[in-house]
């Protein structure tokens, strides 16, 4: 008897290890990687990732290529991202806070190097069902993502081989921003 | 005294089991890739709407973000085309059709580790007549496309390309054999 509930306890146990290797552990490590860097100290502000931060969050990547991140917060409302992408191949991509990506998009799918991304948190079950009104508030500027988590980082990838090349991108993707929008702003539609 | 030692064992297996169906599921979760021999293989994470957790793992585990579903896939060989594992000390040649990818990089990484050693990209590949690309593998220099293997022990090659339309699912897998030369 003693040695059949042993065998139970370990096979819960079992789960259990597996759901936290599977479901906590990656999150927790990715979440480290990320507070390791400058992403981790400012959020809503836009940075172009020095080597090493690229190498730890992007190790497949060539080295010369380009980063260019915001972590964003939109825990105390909704967070504008302004592009200006140079010409050629680019991709963004909006992670969860847990690594997942949440929307993806590249210079061919936009048709354009200049535009905005309104990231926003996805309305609760509730604000669904009571807010069907706000459809009609709609982002002008570009596109409107929903997060489902508060916390996240948008990527800008410019795929570089030549190092030599690389200042003149990074200046380039450096005058993207990214910023907090005032509640007013967000709600504003006049 | 006899069931607290039972106990600790049963405790001991059965985490010792949870991590290792754990990894096996994750590894399970890689796409094997029936193209150039059937040595490259992916791990699609997908997306919000459907993301694998096993296969997200695999990036997030390294404390690394994975590759946004469409937009760019990587593809990672562990052994050659014969099933024996890459070795820091032998020389190999990579051999085969770039996929039609709007761009592509190949490089090594060490095992067990995120780090990358040398890198050949479609910007700096040199080409056959044919369209074909030959790449070496190696410690010691070669003419042509040549990459430096990692100090010793296992590596990994890994390939990354960007998919070449609007649904992202023109380029395909490499198609790239994995030949040792000599050790």
């Amino acid at each position: 008897m003693a040695r059949l509930f042993w065998l139970i306890t370990a096979g819960f146990i079992a789960l259990s290890a597996h759901l936290v290797y599977v479901l906590f552990v990656p999150a927790y490590i990715v979440q480290r990687s990320l507070a390791n860097t400058r992403l981790g100290e400012t959020p809503n502000t836009f940075v172009i990732l020095d080597a090493v931060e690229q190498a730890r969050l992007f190790p497949s990547y060539p080295a010369s290529s380009v980063f260019g991140a915001c972590a964003f917060d939109l825990s105390k409302g909704n967070v504008a991202l302004t592009a200006d992408m140079p010409q050629g191949p680019w991709t963004l991509t909006v992670y969860s806070s847990t690594g997942r990506v949440i929307y993806a998009v590249n210079d061919i799918q936009t048709g354009a190097a200049n535009f905005t991304v309104s990231l926003s948190p996805s309305p609760s079950l509730f604000q669904q069902l009571t807010q069907a009104a706000n459809d009609e508030l709609v982002v002008t500027t570009g596109w409107d993502v929903r997060s489902d988590t508060d916390r996240g980082v948008a990527v800008f990838w410019v795929p570089t081989f030549d190092p030599a090349l690389r200042p003149a991108i990074a200046a380039s993707v450096q005058r993207s921003s990214c910023a907090a929008v005032p509640a007013t702003a967000a709600i504003g539609s006049d | 005294m006899r069931s607290i030692v039972g106990g600790t064992l049963f405790t001991i297996a059965g985490l010792a089991l949870g991590v290792a169906t754990a990894s096996q599921m994750i590894e399970s979760s890689a796409s094997p890739e029936a193209a150039g021999d059937g040595v490259w293989r992916s791990y699609p994470a997908g997306n919000s709407a459907a993301t694998d957790p096993y296969a997200l793992s695999h990036y997030t585990l390294e404390g690394r973000l994975p590759p946004a579903d469409r937009q760019t896939t990587e593809f990672i060989a562990r052994r050659d085309s014969d099933g024996a594992a890459l070795d820091g000390d032998c020389h190999y040649e990579i051999s085969g059709t770039p996929p039609r990818a709007r761009w592509w990089s190949m490089a090594l990484r060490a095992g067990g580790t995120a780090d990358q050693s040398s890198l050949i990209s479609s910007d700096d590949a040199v080409y056959g007549a044919d369209g074909t690309l030959t790449v070496s593998v190696g410690p010691r220099p070669l003419p042509g496309n040549w990459l430096e293997t990692p100090l010793k022990g296992r590596f990994s090659i890994v390939f990354v390309e960007a998919e070449t339309s609007l649904t992202g699912s023109e380029a395909g897998p490499p198609r790239f054999s994995i030949k040792r030369a000599e050790c």
